[in-house]
């Protein structure tokens, strides 16, 4: 009897803690500022979020930044007073790309660290073991880069949420993107070259995409598609029938090594026109890397993330302060950025959910998500009971050589809406 | 006239001699099928893209690179001497299949060893002469379309004359051809396997730059050099003259696959040359007939 009234006592205390304290309880356009007392560091009892990332592996350079910017977001909030006085604990699990790993790590999360939510993941294909893991647990899972069809409209999984995209999706938004980035130099449209790395998704994402970029802009024509197998270190074999075939722009959409791979056999092989890369996959350290061995003229950039190198936008500068506070083992880069960006939809989800938060009650929270980017994708991040993906905004930049960043050459974002823009259903 | 393929095919091959050199190397001394090699190759693709020096104004030949590139060969020898000494030597006696088994462990271990050291790191290594191009015949080449070959048969002809001319490697041959009784006439057994382990690592090393040439250092190193594997048994276990026409052959399958059939065929090709060539030669192309019982 005793005890339960300690307890209803806290109880109370923690309730009107939380209302003194305020909280925007998802109405539109809400702030991702969750902070209870800035300055003040966060003693209460942790709240646990499990992130499976690839922390050691040949993905690393794509999923790590995630977790890296989730981390930042979480050491500033932690030390600005947490969600109502409780700091946020990240617990990272290295699953790489390997399925048989994710399964183990997911479960220990769940069931050993007793995690309130998962968040990150790897490769698209790795991850349906998973997410029989958190089905059968309860537990709410929001995906970075890499998302899956069970998150989209109208019948989304209850549990599956994403701040990433599906390859098709990132397709039909890039059949709206390309004439913006290139019908200014060239108006009579040209040929579309494409590579991604051989996997079962590489059909949505260079054939579906060329298919349905000539069906909308018909001088827009397809290129030569190269498919390497994933355990390829020479692209050149792959690649010369790109380059014989003269494309008039070249899109390298792959996991890192192969994209900075394919970017510089191109070159080598003497292709000097355009090479777009998709910056979800290939993000700014790596497209450094190509620059640094071929140079950065005629490199573009297509992404639904600002860039690292948009320095004037507060909310970047702010991650790039938090990286040199905390330190990252990755230099910042739009990864990071869409980490920083998750951990906002975790930390705004938190606190909506109060005191006495739980894996359901965690769920329903997510659902109601709309925040405010602050200038790190084109607009709000917003899921629904019909859609767990939300909104993207897509725009692109040319890397400027006497300036040596990118910079924007789309100056306004392309709003993809997952209910309405698809242009072909999914493959299940 | 388009020489590109015959380019590409030359390149191919100058890499894969160099990646399936160090395997032959260890079999024609110890009788050991050293399936640690893909990963020893990694490592020194590793070691490489982190020690070689780096400049702001873009990779230079100066001495300090040349210095690093010798160090970093040596340091192979070292490591080679060291697995010999530390793993192969204790197993002397064992039975073949476990010898083979323990390389594949190790195997495992450097592959996990590079991925907790390096944890997924990737990038191009910097290599001088990264944009020196030339025109032959009409056809656009670059020095490191050259480089491959010409260090590979380098290599090759090196290492093929070390084992006929030399001291070393004549008692190399004769430790292959007969350990016991090379051992009774006052060959040192266990010098000649350590100085082949050295001899293999040093080369995986050489191969790692080749490879480099031509792509970045990553993880996935390890399934490229798997093919190396597939050459040296193509070419014949213990066979030097064999790998250049099997490095020969399965560059050539690949390249005229990729380009003319299927690219997805590529990555299977080189295995499918070496089930044919096996299926018709057994020892593989120059290998001595007697090795088939014992493999």
């Amino acid at each position: 009897m005793r005890s339960w009234r300690s307890w209803s006592a806290l109880l109370v205390v923690l309730a009107l803690f939380a209302g003194a304290c305020g909280g925007s309880g998802g109405s539109k356009g809400a702030s991702s500022d969750t902070t209870a007392a800035a300055g003040k560091k966060a003693t209460g009892e942790p709240i646990r979020v499990g992130w499976l990332t690839d922390a050691t592996s040949v993905t690393r350079g794509t999923y790590f930044p995630e977790y890296e910017g989730a981390k930042l977001f979480f050491s500033n909030l932690n030390d600005n007073g947490g969600i109502d006085g409780r700091p946020v604990e990240l617990l990272v699990e290295d699953m790489k790309i390997d399925p048989q790993l994710a399964v183990t790590a997911a479960t220990k999360l769940i069931k050993e660290r007793n995690v309130i939510m998962l968040a990150g993941g790897t490769i698209e294909g790795r991850l349906p073991p998973v997410f029989e893991v958190v089905r059968a647990n309860g537990v709410p899972f929001l995906t970075g880069h890499s998302a899956r069809p069970d998150m989209f409209p109208p019948k989304p999984d209850p549990l599956l949420f994403t701040a990433g995209n599906v390859f098709e999706a990132m397709s039909d938004a890039r059949v709206k993107l390309w004439p913006k980035v290139f019908d200014k130099d060239f108006p009579n449209g040209g040929t579309s070259a494409c590579y991604i790395h051989e996997a079962p998704a590489a059909f949505a994402v260079c054939n579906r995409w060329l298919d349905q970029q000539q069906k909308a802009t018909p001088q827009w024509k397809p290129g030569t598609i190269a498919k390497a197998p994933l355990q390829t270190t020479d692209f050149t074999n792959y690649i010369r029938p790109v380059v014989d075939s003269k494309p008039t722009v070249f899109f390298d959409i792959s996991i890192a090594s192969h994209a900075i791979g394919a970017a510089v056999s191109a070159r080598n092989l003497g292709y000097q026109g355009p090479i777009a890369f998709s910056m979800t996959a290939t993000p700014e350290t790596d497209i450094n890397e190509v620059i640094k061995q071929v140079g950065g003229q005629n490199i573009y950039a297509l992404s639904n993330v600002t860039s690292i190198d948009e320095t004037q936008v507060p909310e970047v500068k702010k991650v790039i302060d938090m990286a040199k506070k905390y330190g990252t083992e990755i230099a910042p880069n739009s990864g990071t950025l869409n980490g920083w960006m998750m951990a906002m939809i975790i930390a705004d989800s938190l606190k909506r959910c109060g005191a006495g938060c739980d894996r359901t009650k965690l769920r329903d929270a997510v659902e109601k998500t709309n925040i405010d980017t602050k200038g790190l994708t084109g607009g709000n991040i917003a899921y629904g009971p019909d859609d767990h993906v939300g909104k993207r905004y897509w725009t692109a930049y040319k890397y400027d050589t006497s300036k040596k960043t990118l910079v924007r050459v789309v100056k306004d974002w392309i709003t993809f809406d997952p209910k309405t823009d698809l242009l072909a259903p999914l493959a299940k | 006239m388009d020489l590109t393929v015959f380019v590409d095919i030359a390149k191919l091959a100058g890499i894969y001699l160099g990646m399936a050199l160090g395997f032959v190397i260890v079999y024609r001394a110890s009788r050991v099928l050293n399936l640690a090699q893909p990963g020893l190759i990694m490592l020194g693709a590793f070691a490489t893209l982190t020690y070689l020096p780096k400049y702001d104004s873009g990779p230079r030949a100066t001495p300090a690179f040349w210095l690093t590139a010798l160090a970093l060969v040596a340091g192979g020898a070292v490591v080679g001497l060291v697995v010999y000494v530390a793993l192969v030597r204790p197993m002397a006696g064992e039975s073949r299949v476990s010898i083979v088994l323990m390389t594949l462990a190790v195997l495992f271990l450097l592959e996990a060893a590079v991925e907790v050291h390096w944890r997924g790191e990737r990038g191009f290594m910097s290599l001088p002469g990264n944009q020196v191009n030339y025109t032959i015949f009409g056809t656009h080449v670059r020095l490191f379309d050259l480089v491959p070959l010409v260090v590979g048969l380098a290599m090759w002809s090196g290492v093929a004359a070390f084992y006929k001319w030399s001291k070393a490697g004549i008692r190399i041959r004769a430790v292959a051809e007969s350990p016991a009784l090379a051992a009774r006439r006052g060959i040192n057994i266990d010098r000649i396997g350590a100085l082949s382990w050295a001899l293999a690592v040093a080369v995986a090393v050489v191969s790692a730059f080749t490879s480099g040439t031509q792509g970045p250092v990553s993880g996935l190193l390890v399934g490229s050099a798997l093919k190396g594997f597939t050459v040296a048994l193509v070419g014949g276990l213990d066979s030097i003259g064999g790998l250049l026409p099997a490095a020969l052959i399965v560059a050539a399958s690949e390249v005229i696959t990729v380009r003319w059939v299927d690219q997805q065929w590529g990555e299977a090709i080189p295995f499918v040359v070496l089930l044919v060539v096996l299926m018709i030669k057994p020892w593989g192309l120059a290998g001595t007939v007697e090795e088939l019982e014992r493999v």
